[in-house]
């Protein structure tokens, strides 16, 4: 299979992972909609789009959303058209659900790029159950009631439950006396609990317990005013293996939720660098074997965009080809936009000490001595790697939010404008800014303000692909890049970012206030290079907030 | 025989069009044709004159069957083997279809990678009775 055409494929595969989101909310409105009131018209919607779905989904490879769709379509193809049986909506709204979830884990960000998106079934959804703290009249003036604040998110009507799935990931429920909570769990084993310490007694104490050995995967959470030794201990008892001391932000307590849940993936990307076959195939064979990916190029005129994918953490070069000078084909590397400061390690022999001495003043990164054991080699790539990558994030990333800072999202443009070219596929760029984001640090303060643009962050995070790229350009600016997407369907995923994003409520001392935002987008190849593309997307952007803010603009229009 | 050069297909889901049209043009390497509903596909075929073409059953608007009869009405296109794609393909449904006059029926969802073998084949298969 040639490998433009795959890489075609893999592409429009990401891409129609992206529209998921889209396709998940029109379904979930059409089958509300003919809930509520059964009749033909609305019956044929949800028909025809899960007919749709059940097509396109197993051709693009997500064959558990095609199963799914197939027995939910089959299901809707026998309904009677007058109002079918309870029991016969009943059983359709689980296959419904079930068909949700499904579309759900399969639009999960993926760690790693040049992983293909397949729906491996893992629910996204974690549930999260809270038991309330019984003395919320104590909190103290002033002081942000995480506990309220989420029980404002969960219980309120207002709210739909999901805002917070969506948004963080987690389906959260508050209960305001134990045996409730503890039904509760017995019902349906949570994810992770929450319970403030006061509430442990020996009874509770050993339950908890039991339950942490039975499910180790689950997170047990202890909320408490104070952290003394005695206290510690008796969350330790239960089995808790976290301990929030308050106040602490709703942030915080995602990022412990997170943190724990994260898949801990180390996937290293090798390139090797080397003229002879034989040796190149040695140290590929060393490295994989070590659970390294590696690729290997014995010609270094051959780099180019198709590595692009493969995305390498650190280059490993045999300083001595017959054809040419190590140094030199480091340098022909770095010519490489995205290669520009990968670090490239030299492979040479212990008599080389002179040169390598020469070659460290010319800006050579490392040398590692082609006699060193296996072992000492695995590691010291491992090191260098990781120390990298730490720079890198640094280097490259904003440090209030974890996005790319102005700089590197530029960069990244670029380089995905090329590839656009490249393959002939459309990209959009996005501006979102927050909308009076001054009102907002002046009227709450800049630690609320900070937390807000926090917030947006994440959100972005968890609900765009892997492939997409988020930066901050300013202060309460951001530019979105969606590679592979029509102005369309990049209208519709922000539209529904931005309508997510409005009902996120922040609580200061008794007041709840929303945050909004305005976005600009703009499409390659209606606008050729990054700066036209920038200049179309402000002025969708400055369109969007003349118009009243709170909406999205396409450029042009 | 006739070669198989012009296929032209008729899909409402722009999701599947795209993905066949990798398929088709760039896996394939046949030349590919097409419309979103019924009505636009009766409109492009006869310029089109596609060796073959592929009809999707479900449809808003003119379904496939309802495409097929008035594609069989026009003498400019009424002898162009056509080939329906089905969610659902029992044998007694492929049957109909055939009797019909379409030359066979493929499952939806199909295999991006598998489907320009399929058409051939059904293409020889067709000619070469």
């Amino acid at each position: 299979m040639d490998n433009d055409i795959q890489n075609k494929i893999n592409i429009l595969k990401m891409a129609y992972a992206g529209t998921l989101n889209q396709k998940i909310i029109e379904i979930h409105a059409a089958w509300k909609a003919l809930k509520s009131a059964w009749h033909d018209d609305a019956l044929t919607q949800v028909h025809r789009l899960v007919h749709n779905l059940h097509g396109s989904s197993g051709t693009y490879g997500y064959q558990e959303i095609a199963h799914a769709a197939g027995e939910l379509e089959l299901m809707l193809a026998q309904c009677r058209k007058q109002s079918p049986l309870p029991a016969t909506i009943e059983a359709l709204d689980t296959r419904m659900q079930d068909l949700l979830q499904c579309m759900g884990s399969a639009t999960v960000k993926r760690e790693s790029e040049s992983e293909i998106l397949v729906n491996t079934g893992k629910k996204i959804e974690k549930i999260f159950y809270i038991l309330h703290h019984t003395n919320e009249k104590e909190s103290l003036p002033g002081q942000m009631n995480p506990l309220a604040y989420l029980c404002h998110y969960s219980q309120d009507k207002k709210f739909d439950d999901d805002a917070s799935v969506a948004t963080f990931g987690y389906k959260t429920f508050c209960f305001d006396e134990v045996s409730s909570f503890l039904q509760a769990i017995e019902n349906r084993t949570p994810d992770a609990l929450m319970i403030p310490i006061d509430q442990l007694n020996e009874a509770l104490t050993r339950d908890l317990h039991q339950f942490s050995q039975d499910y180790p995967a689950s997170l047990i959470l202890v909320n408490a005013r104070e952290g003394q030794p005695e206290n510690r201990l008796k969350a330790v008892r239960a089995g808790a293996e976290a301990y929030m001391l308050e106040p602490f932000t709703l942030e915080e307590l995602l990022s412990r939720l997170d943190d724990f849940f994260k898949v801990k993936k180390v996937d290293y990307n090798i390139l090797i660098v080397d003229d002879s076959p034989d040796v190149a195939e040695y140290y590929a064979l060393i490295l994989k074997q070590a659970g390294m990916n590696v690729a290997v190029i014995c010609d270094p005129m051959l780099i180019d965009q198709s590595l692009f994918s493969f995305n390498p953490d650190l280059i490993l070069m045999d300083m001595y080809m017959p054809d040419c000078n190590g140094l030199e084909v480091a340098a022909i590397i770095r010519q490489q936009e995205n290669y520009a400061s990968i670090p490239i390690v030299f492979l040479s022999s212990e008599e080389d000490r002179e040169k390598q001495l020469k070659a460290m003043r010319l800006g050579v990164d490392d040398f590692i001595s082609k006699s060193t054991r296996t072992d000492f080699l695995i590691l010291s790539i491992i090191n260098r790697v990781e120390r990298y990558r730490l720079l890198r994030s640094l280097i490259t990333k904003d440090s209030l939010t974890g996005v790319l800072n102005h700089t590197e999202i530029q960069k990244r443009l670029n380089i995905h404008l090329k590839e656009a070219s490249r393959l002939k596929i459309p990209l959009c760029i996005v501006m979102i800014d927050l909308d009076h984001f001054k009102g907002i640090n002046d009227n709450y303060g800049h630690q609320m303000g900070d937390r807000v643009l926090k917030n947006l962050c994440l959100m972005l995070k968890k609900r765009l692909r892997a492939s997409d790229e988020i930066g901050r350009q300013g202060g309460e600016e951001f530019l979105i890049i969606l590679p592979n997407t029509s102005l369309d369907n990049a209208r519709s995923i922000v539209d529904s970012l931005r309508e997510q994003f409005s009902k996120i409520s922040y609580v200061f001392e008794d007041e709840i206030f929303h945050v909004t935002f305005s976005a600009g987008i703009a499409q390659y190849p209606d606008y050729l290079n990054n700066n036209t593309l920038i200049h179309a997307a402000d002025l969708a952007l400055y369109a969007a907030k003349k118009w009243g803010r709170n909406r999205v603009c396409l450029a042009g229009s | 025989m006739k070669k198989l050069e012009k296929i032209f297909l008729v899909e409402d889901e722009d999701d599947i069009r795209t993905i066949a049209q990798i398929a088709i043009e760039d896996i394939g390497h046949f030349t590919l044709g097409s419309a979103s509903s019924g009505m636009e596909a009766l409109k492009k075929i006869p310029d089109f004159n596609p060796d073959l073409i592929l009809l999707d059953v479900m449809m808003p608007g003119m379904d496939g069957l309802q495409t097929f009869h008035e594609l069989k009405k026009n003498p400019a296109c009424a002898d162009t083997p056509v080939v329906f794609m089905s969610a659902k393909v029992q044998m007694s449904e492929t049957l109909a279809y055939k009797d019909l006059g379409a030359i066979d029926v493929i499952p939806k969802p199909f295999d991006p990678l598998a489907l320009s073998g399929i058409l051939e084949a059904l293409w020889k298969q067709h000619y070469g009775q």
